[in-house]
């Protein structure tokens, strides 16, 4: 290694193939795929081989596999299930950051000697690795120089099954045949906006990372910026800490006591948050951002439990929060079960680890964020604080026939609420046409229907009503005389799947009661009608 | 200089508007849809006031058309105990769900949730899954007063006496009762609702008065009938209208 130059960044990777679907928990031969805003963002093994590939939609991927399970995208269930790996990486070398889960980086200059080579150790974290997440994950370890350019060989490898080791000086060599859009998966480069480098690159016509790194690098400096200055380093291995890293003063550690103590995450973690703003404004104040972060834990038992996070970008006060929740959680999923159960959490650091000049970010001219909504999602952190996490949630679009499927109550959380859901334009065959029913009832409660001979009316397979019905009586209350009706509509729901095939036919009926018309919404589903909904 | 009067007049006017002192907070309105304007005192949803909607049936559509307008000018609305609201229904009314929160707190947690709501909501919608005591309904009143929010309470006639004191009480008619247009006996689809709306109160209203509504109308929204009631689409002729086929709608059973 040259005297004069710095370090060069030896790192280790590890890369879970579809983690989202890993951290789901299901055995192997189950077809897993997790949503978000009703797209596949990953899928298991036997789902990919059933043609469920990332970026399908719910309908399309069901119409491929109709043995698919679906679960909702979940980043603290992901951090849980990530836990176990991490630990028994931890075990053979220290400081691993944890870039999301599913992905982390280890430095590799003293685990390496101590281990008796990069390729030993690579070979060690991946058996250690492979048997902390058991069977269903695919998982894949890569050493080069530099984190960035070991975590793109990591995926490479993947693909091997075997880990990749880049001899030291060799990273350019070997990255120079892979496209530049690879890049897009270790830089915050976030596709379709300004910062879009790999699309710009490839529009430029520098289509692989050999094209980049034949280019001089002030050049590429002055024409992209930070961004294209690692993305450079990246290409030719020659990443070092980067260059605007500056010491973080010693006074940046925010830390808070806890007391009394608590053992409720959600307790610890409405801590965590003001304790996440108080170091942003801290680095705000002095026009630092920060791009690593160390959060430690300590109980009263004496223990203490700390974690390296790092992100591609810049670290806000809401993520370090959510980081800090997701390492109590995977800690308590872990703690052994020895431990006191009034082993609660008395201290809570957050050492800002790496800390760069903060570029600012300049909104978008519209749409940005109003003074209103961060003053709403301020009010609403504070609610969580009180109530627990659980208690706040949002109205998100889903599709569906039933009133109650087409928007769902979702955990605060677990949204971005920059990134919001419109409601979907795109008609959807069977529900029942507007206005829809103000009041839907979470448990349905029976009703009778009976047409004018005093039959239960019923639905025959065709969809036609076996009388007109005549009376109606709730809930065992008195029979009011029907006004009007209208329907059904019918719907025939996953007839493939046995366990969640429903049969329902719905009929609007008005009431003449005395105090005016009344409206609702009648379900029939397995011989009995029940009320659904109410036009209030 | 008969010419020259009306311009100084016009000159003073601009000045007066320039100088006039900042409006207070509670003289604020906060904006709502067409429909609500002529209804409310004010012209909007005044701050810090604390209105009921209520009636044998029909106010859940009528409070979700009030806080609409609202959130589609930037409030946020916060929501409690409304378990049972069809958030659908709310999306047609023109309510904007990227700004509406729902907090689950029943019991014990209603009055602090309720008090965490208004320091920092616009508007505060208050559903009739949980039935508030006096006393906490009385703190939370003052607390909107103080902080400039509105709350909206609505539910059916049991809930109402949990709710003493309002500013503003909007009621649906039972006298004049509700009615559903566009279905018949087994075609057609609900379109439309009538109803009458009494707005009564110690703000602004000097007697109850009386507004006929669609709620909602056949474009979706609470809005006004321009034709009066002699327009009456719902003569609801007893048979299907000449000339229609029954369409089956079933899809065909799997084999």
């Amino acid at each position: 290694m040259d005297a004069g130059r710095s370090p060069r960044l030896r790192s280790l990777a590890v890369e879970v193939a579809d983690f989202p679907a890993v951290g789901v928990g299901r055995p192997v031969e189950v077809p897993v795929a997790v949503l978000h805003a009703n797209r596949v963002v990953a899928s298991s093994p036997a789902a990919r081989a059933a043609g469920v590939v990332p970026g399908l939609r719910r309908r399309e991927a069901q119409s491929r596999c109709p043995t698919l399970e679906l679960h909702p995208a979940e980043e603290t269930r992901d951090a849980r299930a990530f836990e176990p790996a991490l630990q028994s990486i931890e075990e053979l070398a220290p400081r691993v950051e944890v870039v999301r889960p599913g992905r982390c980086v280890v430095p590799t200059l003293g685990p390496s000697r101590y281990h008796g080579g990069d390729r030993a150790l690579a070979n060690l974290v991946l058996g250690r690795v492979r048997s902390a997440l058991g069977p269903a994950a695919a998982v894949g370890v890569g050493v080069a120089d530099g984190p960035r350019a070991a975590q793109v060989v990591a995926v490479e490898s993947l693909r091997r099954g075997a880990p990749t080791v880049v001899a030291p000086g060799a990273t350019a060599v070997h990255l120079a045949p892979l496209p530049v859009a690879v890049l897009g998966t270790v830089l915050d480069t976030p596709p379709g906006t300004d910062g879009d480098l790999p699309g710009l690159l490839g529009r430029l016509g520098v289509r692989t990372l050999g094209h980049l790194a034949a280019l001089p690098a002030p050049d590429v400096s002055a024409r992209f910026g930070p961004v294209g200055r690692l993305a450079h380093q990246v290409a030719t291995g020659t990443e070092t800490v980067p260059a605007d890293v500056v010491d973080p003063p010693v006074d940046l550690v925010t830390a808070a006591e806890v007391d009394p103590p608590v053992d409720r995450v959600d307790r610890v973690a409405f801590v965590a948050k003001a304790l996440a703003d108080e170091l942003a404004d801290r680095l705000g104040g002095r026009g630092l951002a920060c791009t690593r972060v160390l959060v430690a834990v300590e109980t009263v038992g004496g223990e203490r439990f700390e974690r390296l996070w790092r992100h591609e970008g810049v670290l806000t006060a809401p993520a370090v929060a959510q980081r800090v929740r997701w390492q109590l959680d995977g800690w308590c999923r872990t703690r052994r079960p020895g431990a006191a159960e009034q082993d609660g959490v008395c201290r809570i650091e957050l050492v800002p680890d790496q800390v760069v000049p903060d570029t600012g970010r300049q909104l978008g001219f519209w749409g940005g964020s109003a003074d209103a909504d961060v003053a709403a999602l301020r009010a609403l952190a504070r609610i969580q604080g009180q109530l627990g996490a659980e208690a706040v949630l949002v109205p998100e679009w889903r599709g569906g026939r039933a009133p109650a499927e087409q928007v769902h109550l979702v955990p605060l959380d677990g949204v971005d609420p920059a990134a919001r859901a419109e409601r979907p334009t795109a008609p959807w065959p069977g529900a029942i046409p507007p206005p829809s029913p103000a009041r839907v009832w979470s448990s349905p409660r029976p009703v009778e229907l009976v047409d004018a001979a005093g039959a239960t009316l019923r639905v025959s397979g065709r969809g036609e009503l076996s009388g007109a019905p005549q009376r109606c009586r709730l809930d065992g209350a008195d029979w009011v005389e029907l006004r009007s009706w209208a329907g059904p509509w019918c719907s025939d729901e996953r007839w493939w799947d046995a366990a969640g095939h429903r049969r329902r036919a719905r009929l609007q009926v008005v009431l003449a009661a005395g105090v005016g018309d009344v409206a609702h919404l009648l379900a029939l589903e397995a011989g009995s009608w029940w009320l659904e909904a109410t036009y209030d | 200089m008969t010419g020259a009067r009306p311009q100084r007049l016009d000159d003073l006017r601009e000045l007066v508007a320039s100088v006039e002192p900042v409006v207070p907070a509670h003289e604020r309105v906060l904006p709502v849809d067409p429909a609500f304007e002529q209804l409310l005192p004010a012209g909007g949803l005044r701050r810090g006031t604390v209105l009921w909607v209520g009636g044998a049936s029909g106010a859940t559509t009528l409070a979700l058309g009030l806080v609409a307008g609202p959130t589609r000018h930037g409030s946020w609305v916060g929501a409690l105990s409304v378990d049972s609201l069809g958030w659908p229904a709310a999306a047609e009314l023109g309510v904007d769900l990227r700004r509406v929160a729902v907090v689950r707190a029943g019991g014990a947690d209603w009055p602090v949730a309720a008090a965490a709501l208004v320091d920092a909501f616009d508007v505060v919608l208050c559903g009739p899954d949980h039935r508030p005591a006096r006393r906490d309904v009385l703190r939370l009143a003052a607390r909107a007063r103080e902080r400039g929010a509105v709350v909206v309470a609505f539910g059916g006639v049991r809930q109402e006496r949990a709710w003493p004191g309002v500013h503003l009480r909007l009621h649906v008619e039972s006298a004049h009762p509700a009615r559903w247009y566009g279905t018949g006996r087994g075609w057609g689809h609900l379109t439309g609702r009538r109803l009458r709306v009494t707005v009564s109160g110690r703000h602004g209203v000097d007697r109850p008065r009386s507004v006929d509504l669609w709620s909602p109308g056949p474009d979706g929204v609470v809005s006004v009938p321009d034709g009066g009631p002699a327009e009456n689409p719902g003569a609801a002729p007893d048979t299907a209208p000449s000339g229609t086929a029954r369409v089956l709608r079933f899809p065909s059973a799997p084999a």
